[in-house]
């Protein structure tokens, strides 16, 4: 008898690969990118926003990984991006013949024009869309060496996948007024467009920005630290610039060989290199007193490889928890909870890097253009007729529709932290584009708050009981600073509890203005009423919302 | 819902091929997917899993058995108690043999995994795959995985001129 023939050779299908590809490992970007170019059905997964949500979804108890990054070396063979992964990788960054890179943060990495030009201006670009726009800098300006900082300004963001959203720049330079040395700062908001009043303070002496850039601390804490090593303090709320006293001297040759890191505790830190140390200050607040730096850590870096001394300390990469140093020879990463070093380059000569820290996933953008299968999303058509920001709108609102499709996905699986994330991103989203209290954002109000209902119960159950206590703020200001801080990285049940109830409170205000929507009307009531009943507190309930 | 001695709970799987596995509900709640649908009181008699024939599902259960947290007859959440080494060894002794399967067999155990969402068995049978894709030439992996590259010649040149990093 006859051989059967063989089986046709299994090809895996579309869930099959994108369960495949999901698993590709962050810290290698090079491979998700390549495996797009296997075939245009790979390709088309792993660029679809939905990808990205369920890639970082399934990645998110790890801290996104260091892909490289940024620095003004004049060393023409060395990549503008440089990366620091396993595998070969890169990204289109800014040309720094014409663009000094001065920040990056929050998916955003922000450069300044080449000084030698007439009228100097600020690009934002984003590492992960290749998108880029371009900012005037402050009307004052006219210095050399300014600083900058860029950061996301959308509450409740955890600033895993935040770019395209709106975001705030720090400008910071040194000039003169009335014959004195002054150093000024200001804020451009992007969902303005504009520059905000310039704050200055007299100095001793001109502060030069060339060779660090800055940390944020909190929501609201810049540092940056100046050329001659002045640590000098932005108050985003308060627009106040203030100067730090620097570490002491204990270990010798301070000064210009440290820099600033964000402390374990996510406070104010520096590292300073010295000899084969490196050695780890925090700036340490305690009440009634002034903050004060204490020693929290010394590293001994001679373990990690031959024994030659630390140059400066280069860069720190937020979020990552890293520090890039130098030594005569070598540039070397440190993660620093892990104390794991690895070498990066045999080319000493870098001065200021800029970490670029994220979670990477081929974006349409970098596919090729032209297959027949990839018609480019609506947002890229409108590129060339609307402004940028109309694009970016357009991009938001598509993409809000994405996470809320996955958070309802996400709470069938009970999945409930993911879940209340995603509606909170959607939220933002939707807010940003419709306004806080628009019949839009009405059920994406009431999702987040039962999200975070469904979230405090789970915590409930988990601890056995709930604490009791009343609401002690209507707070219908969505938009208000600090009311959510911490709260989606489980505070407290109390926390997460207040949070669910602003969010259903505000659904039912904005509902209650259309007379149709009854069914909506008693679904929040039903929720309020469990919050308030958790919190043994009905004639709340009853008193300021029924108005019983 | 059926039940057997010392009170566990049983639950009735069916393959669209007919077949029927009685499993103890625990070890059915590994799967997401049926967790759910216990959860929500969907699953009084028996479980239909459409798409996945005998064959698989009984791997699937197999995994699902020995996977299944080994707690006290409180259901105690067993993450609490960190397994014991030796525990730990043994089981991942026990899943490299589990996953020594053909490639169709493979990418139906991901297929079933993805369906009934159940995460170590979805990174387990994963993960060969990964490793070709991570350690490989975009070549061969087409080769390995029988892929077809369905670009144009020139969209291919362009892939390769705009990113040469990719193919060094």
């Amino acid at each position: 008898m006859a051989a059967p023939p063989p089986p046709p050779p299994a090809l895996p299908d579309d869930v099959v690969v994108e369960e495949i590809l999901l698993r590709l490992p962050p810290d290698d970007p090079g491979c998700l990118f390549r495996a797009s170019l296997v075939c245009k059905a790979w390709r088309n997964a792993v660029s679809h926003p939905r990808f990205r949500r369920r890639y970082i979804g399934l990645h998110r108890h790890r801290a996104p990984p260091v892909l490289g990054f940024l620095h003004d070396w004049e060393d023409g063979g060395i990549p503008d991006f440089f990366p620091t992964t396993a595998s070969p990788f890169s990204l289109a960054a800014p040309d720094r013949r014409f663009w000094r890179p001065v920040d990056c943060r929050h998916g955003r990495a922000l450069f300044l024009s080449d000084r030698r030009q007439e009228t100097q201006e600020l690009l934002l670009w984003e590492p992960i869309t290749g998108a880029r726009r371009g900012i005037p800098v402050p009307a004052a300006f006219r210095c050399q060496w300014p600083a900058a900082a860029v950061f996301c300004t959308a509450d409740w963001c955890d600033h895993r996948d935040c770019a395209g959203g709106p975001f705030g720049v720090v400008f910071l330079f040194a000039g003169e007024q009335d014959r004195h040395v002054v150093t000024s700062a200001c804020l451009y908001s992007s969902e303005t467009g504009t520059w905000g009043k310039l704050n200055s303070r007299q100095d001793e002496f001109t502060m030069e920005f060339q060779n660090h850039s800055s940390v944020l601390v909190g929501r609201s804490l810049l540092y940056f630290l100046s050329d001659g090593g002045t640590i000098l303090e932005y108050n985003l709320d308060s627009g106040v610039l203030a100067v730090l006293d620097r570490p002491p001297d204990d270990y010798g040759r301070g000064r210009q060989r440290f820099n600033l890191m964000l402390a374990e505790d996510g406070g104010l830190g520096v590292a300073e290199a010295i000899d084969f140390q490196l050695i780890l200050w925090k700036r340490e607040a305690s009440d009634g007193t002034d903050a004060r730096w204490v020693l929290s850590r010394i590293v001994d870096m001679d373990s990690f490889f031959d024994p030659v001394t630390l140059a400066p300390v280069l860069g720190f990469a937020e979020g990552a928890n890293a520090i890039f140093v130098k030594t005569i020879y070598s540039l070397f990463m440190v993660e620093l909870q892990s104390e794991q070093a690895k070498i990066v380059c045999s080319s000493p000569g870098f001065c200021n890097l800029i970490p670029v820290v994220g979670f990477y996933t081929p974006h349409s953008r970098l596919q090729v253009p032209g297959g027949e299968h990839h018609s480019p999303a609506p947002w890229l058509k409108q590129l060339g007729r609307g402004g940028q920001q109309g694009v970016w709108e357009e991009k938001s609102l598509e993409w809000a529709q994405v996470l809320f499709d996955e958070g309802c996905m996400a709470i069938n699986e009970k999945d409930l932290a993911y879940t209340a994330d995603c509606f909170r991103h959607v939220l933002e989203i939707r807010v940003r584009h419709y306004g806080g209290l628009a019949p839009e954002c009405a059920n994406t109000f009431y999702h987040y708050g039962g999200a975070l209902l469904c979230k405090a119960r789970e915590a409930a159950n988990r601890s056995g009981n709930v604490s009791k206590r009343a609401p002690n703020e209507e707070g219908t200001n969505l938009r208000g600073k600090g009311q959510t801080d911490g709260n989606m990285t489980g505070d407290g049940d109390d926390s997460v509890l207040d949070l669910a109830w602003k969010m259903l409170n505000t659904a039912r205000v904005i509902v209650a203005k259309s007379p149709e929507k009854t069914m909506e009307k008693v679904n929040i009531l039903n929720a309020l009423a469990e919050i308030s009943m958790t919190r043994g507190n009905l004639s709340y309930l009853s008193y300021h919302v029924l108005g019983w | 819902m059926a039940t057997r001695e010392a009170g566990k709970k049983m639950i009735m799987l069916k393959s669209p091929d007919g077949m029927e596995f009685e499993v103890e509900e625990a070890v059915a709640m590994e799967s997401q997917t049926i967790r759910k649908m216990i959860e929500d009181d969907c699953a009084d008699t028996a479980i239909l899993i459409p798409n996945i024939n005998s064959k698989i599902l009984s791997r699937v259960i197999e995994y699902c058995n020995k996977h299944v947290p080994t707690t006290g007859a409180t259901g105690a959440a067993a993450s609490d108690t960190v397994a014991p080494a030796a525990l730990a060894e043994d089981l991942k002794i026990w899943d490299a043999e589990f996953i020594k399967v053909n490639r169709a067999t493979r990418f139906n155990l991901i297929q079933a995994a993805s369906y009934l969402n159940i995460k170590g068995l979805l990174d387990l049978t994963s993960q060969t795959t990964i490793d070709t894709i991570s350690d490989n030439s975009l070549e061969e992996i087409r080769s390995f995985l029988s892929t077809k590259n369905d670009y144009l010649p020139e969209e291919e040149q362009t892939i390769r001129r705009e990113n040469q990093w990719a193919f060094q």
